[in-house]
Parts: C-alpha cells; sequence; structure tokens
C-alpha cells in the first residue's frame, strides 16, 4: 500500500514527459488538470465514479498537502481523496503558490476558521437549505420502497443499522415529495445519533463564509445566509437529529464487530 | 477521605499505561483501517466509526516500540481529545481500575526516548506500576514533521 502512493508521484512526475513510458502494457491513466497545466495520474485500476461529500483530514494529517480529504464509500470502508494541486506540487510539476491549505491559518483546532463547507438541497419548491457537511457523512439515493415503520416513524435498514429518517420537508413544511420512488438522504453522523435527512434535491457543494447570516429563533436554524444568490437557510442538524431520532444505536462500551 | 480517580488501562509492549475514563469514549475491536500513505509512521490509517472517520495512531510506533509479535489484531481506544475523537491502536485492553489520586507519582525516571513525555505519572499499585498516558502528547506529536506545525 506505502508503494501505492510512491507510484503515482513517480508515474506523475513521468508524465511530465510526453507519453506514456511503459513497456507493451497497458495503463490507465487519470487526466488532471490544475490551474494551468494537464498532467497525467497512472493508476493500477479505474473503479467508479462517486458523487461523495469530502470531510477533512484530522490534525495529524493537515500537513499532508497530497490530500484534500477523505470519505466514506458505499460499503463503509474510508477512502482518501487526493488533492490535484497538491499532487503536481509534490511531483514538481507545479510551482507552490499555497503552504498546505488550511493549515497556515488554523493553527490549532479549527474554531477559528471562517470558511464552511456546505451542502445546499432544496425541497421540492423554492426555498433553499444549507446543511454543514462536516456532519454529513455520506449522500445516498434510497428506494422509497425499502422504507419501514417502528414506533410511528420512517425508517431504512442501512449497513446492517436501523437509520431514522427525517423529512426536512415535514420539519420546515412544503411538498411532502413522498411519491417519487428515490429519495435523496443525507446520512448525519456525529458522536451519539446518526439519522438520514430525506431532502427534494442537492443542489451543490458550495464553500462559503457565512458572514452574512441572520441569528433566528427558530432552534433548527443556525441562521440565514445569502449562497449563490440565494437566500439559503442553514440547518441545525445536530439539534433537528437529537431532537427527532429516538432510535439511538446501541451505546454498549464494548462493540464488537467482526473485521469484514 | 482520600479522592479516587478512575483508569481505563491497557496494554502496550511490556508497559501499562492508563487514560482517565472519562477521556475514553469507547473501546473497539479491530476496526478495517485505510492506510494513508505519507503520513507520519505512527499514524496507522483512518477508520469508519459508525460514519465518522476517526484517525487511528499506533501507540507502539509512537512509543518508538518495534511491531506486536505474530498476528493478534490491536484494539481501538477511542478518546476525545481536544480537537476531535482519536482511536489509539493498543495491544490489550485491561480492567477499569480505581485508584487513590494520593498516590500520584511523577513519571519514573529510568523511562527512555519519547516515554519520557507520552508517560506524565505514575500509581504504584501493589503488584505493578500504572503508567498515566498524556494523551493530548500522544495524539499531538506524530511524528517529526507535524508535531512543531500544528503547535
Amino acid at each position: 500500500m506505502n508503494g501505492y502512493l510512491s507510484h503515482q508521484l513517480r508515474t506523475s512526475s513521468a508524465a511530465n514527459s510526453t507519453g506514456t513510458r511503459t513497456e507493451g502494457e497497458a495503463v490507465n491513466i487519470v487526466v488532471l488538470r490544475t490551474n494551468d497545466r494537464q498532467f497525467g495520474l497512472v493508476v493500477d485500476k479505474i473503479n467508479d465514479t462517486a458523487e461523495i461529500v469530502v470531510k477533512p483530514l484530522s490534525r495529524q494529517l493537515k500537513g499532508l498537502s497530497e490530500y484534500a480529504g477523505s470519505t466514506i464509500m458505499g460499503d463503509g470502508a474510508v477512502a482518501l481523496i487526493l488533492d490535484v494541486m497538491g499532487l503536481a506540487i509534490a511531483a514538481g510539476l507545479a510551482a507552490e503558490h499555497r503552504e498546505s491549505p488550511g493549515t497556515s491559518t488554523a493553527g490549532h483546532g479549527t474554531a477559528g476558521s471562517a470558511m464552511q463547507t456546505l451542502l445546499v438541497v432544496d425541497l421540492g419548491d423554492k426555498r433553499r437549505f444549507a446543511l454543514p457537511t462536516s456532519m454529513v457523512s455520506r449522500l445516498e439515493k434510497i428506494d422509497s420502497r425499502t422504507i419501514e415503520q417502528t414506533d410511528g416513524r420512517e425508517v431504512v435498514q442501512y449497513r446492517g443499522r436501523i437509520l431514522p429518517l427525517i423529512r426536512l420537508s415535514d420539519v420546515f413544511g412544503g411538498s411532502s415529495m413522498t411519491d417519487s420512488a428515490e429519495l435523496s438522504v443525507v446520512v448525519y453522523a456525529d458522536d451519539q445519533e446518526s439519522c438520514g435527512f430525506v431532502v427534494g434535491r442537492i443542489v451543490d457543494v458550495v464553500e462559503t463564509e457565512i458572514a452574512a447570516a441572520k441569528e433566528l429563533d427558530d432552534g433548527n436554524l443556525l441562521g440565514t445566509a445569502v449562497i449563490q444568490q440565494r437566500v439559503t437557510d442553514i440547518v441545525n442538524l445536530p439539534q433537528l437529529a437529537r431532537q427527532r431520532c429516538r432510535v439511538t444505536l446501541p451505546t454498549t462500551t464494548f462493540t464488537s464487530r467482526s473485521g469484514t | 477521605m482520600t479522592q479516587t480517580k478512575q483508569y481505563c488501562t491497557f496494554h502496550v509492549a511490556d508497559m501499562f499505561l492508563g487514560i482517565a475514563v472519562e477521556q475514553v469514549q469507547e473501546v473497539l475491536r479491530f476496526h478495517p483501517l485505510t492506510r494513508v500513505p505519507l503520513a507520519a509512521p505512527s499514524i496507522s490509517g483512518l477508520i469508519n466509526l459508525r460514519g465518522q472517520i476517526v484517525t487511528a495512531i499506533d501507540l507502539r510506533r509512537r512509543f518508538e516500540l518495534p511491531p506486536q509479535d505474530g498476528d493478534r489484531p490491536p484494539m481501538n481506544v477511542v478518546i476525545r481529545a481536544d480537537d476531535g475523537v482519536v482511536s489509539l491502536l493498543v495491544d490489550a485492553i485491561d480492567d477499569v481500575l480505581e485508584v487513590s489520586v494520593d498516590d500520584f507519582e511523577n513519571p519514573p525516571t529510568t523511562l527512555r526516548g519519547p516515554a519520557q513525555t507520552l508517560v506524565e505519572g505514575a500509581y504504584k499499585l501493589t503488584d505493578r506500576l500504572l503508567l498515566v498516558l498524556n494523551s493530548q502528547e500522544a495524539v499531538n506529536a506524530c511524528g517529526p514533521d507535524h508535531s512543531l506545525a500544528s503547535r
């Protein structure tokens, strides 16, 4: 596994000299583009393309500019997300315009950084809502026929667990989107709760400074901001999760899980 | 009336270590890890803890000790550090022990290398010595490069 990245770096620097330099064997090359330059990344195998939520790396790994973050794949495995610019710099293909992103200002802890990554969704009407991605573990599409009921609430079986569903339209009003066969679910997880927020449509992921946020009294919203020229309500996910999902995870301290 | 404190205890090589129970979120069997190439050697990788991505730190490597003999998988001691949840990989889990705070002593002077900063004190028990792990230090300096950058 260690050879994995060095291989990539070696070959990505090799890709600078035009053409492939292999001995007749076919290779997979992912062509990447940074600001001004294209380069190829030689990889062993292409699996698939997927829409993912990139989570920031922990402080211990922040110094590695080759990575943009990590994410959880559909099978539950953690995948590393490469940073194209960081790779190019590491391979000597691009000049270092920046120190490793985020670390220069962050120093200790992350509370100081004003930039926040938000997942912008709608509920099938004109309103826009934003969810802080730091708490989002995955985006899923689920078949509405897989929804089951327990204790008067909607749940789905999700990776061996029971995932309570919260329809944002039930919380904030609006069309209930019950008829669609496929539902977009934003999977939320924190230390204590995990649940799925059903939204109408995933619009975009934006990195923004929410300086223009207006404080609201309603505990379900953190505030309102203008994102991409649209008035957008920022949802207080932890609050909603605590309030609305009573189907809690087994809270035994000593949990055992089989390796694979 | 002596005050007592509870420690979650575990083993790393021949060391008997403890962390205050308040800092420990949970203890888990081995989880599949995603390795992080280029990371500091003490970082074993990333684990998926119920949807949360948690960095796992190998305490053996943190103490600059050789890897465990045999193929017994390490255990995860998941702790709440100042800036998030981190998992410490240890050889084996032991009991939760209640000790009297009066028995707390400075770290033994015989400690060498990284242990000098990683151990913040010790409790003399009847039959053995419980070393108190400085968890902040354990999750902090993960390698010569990154430890200073984050200070």
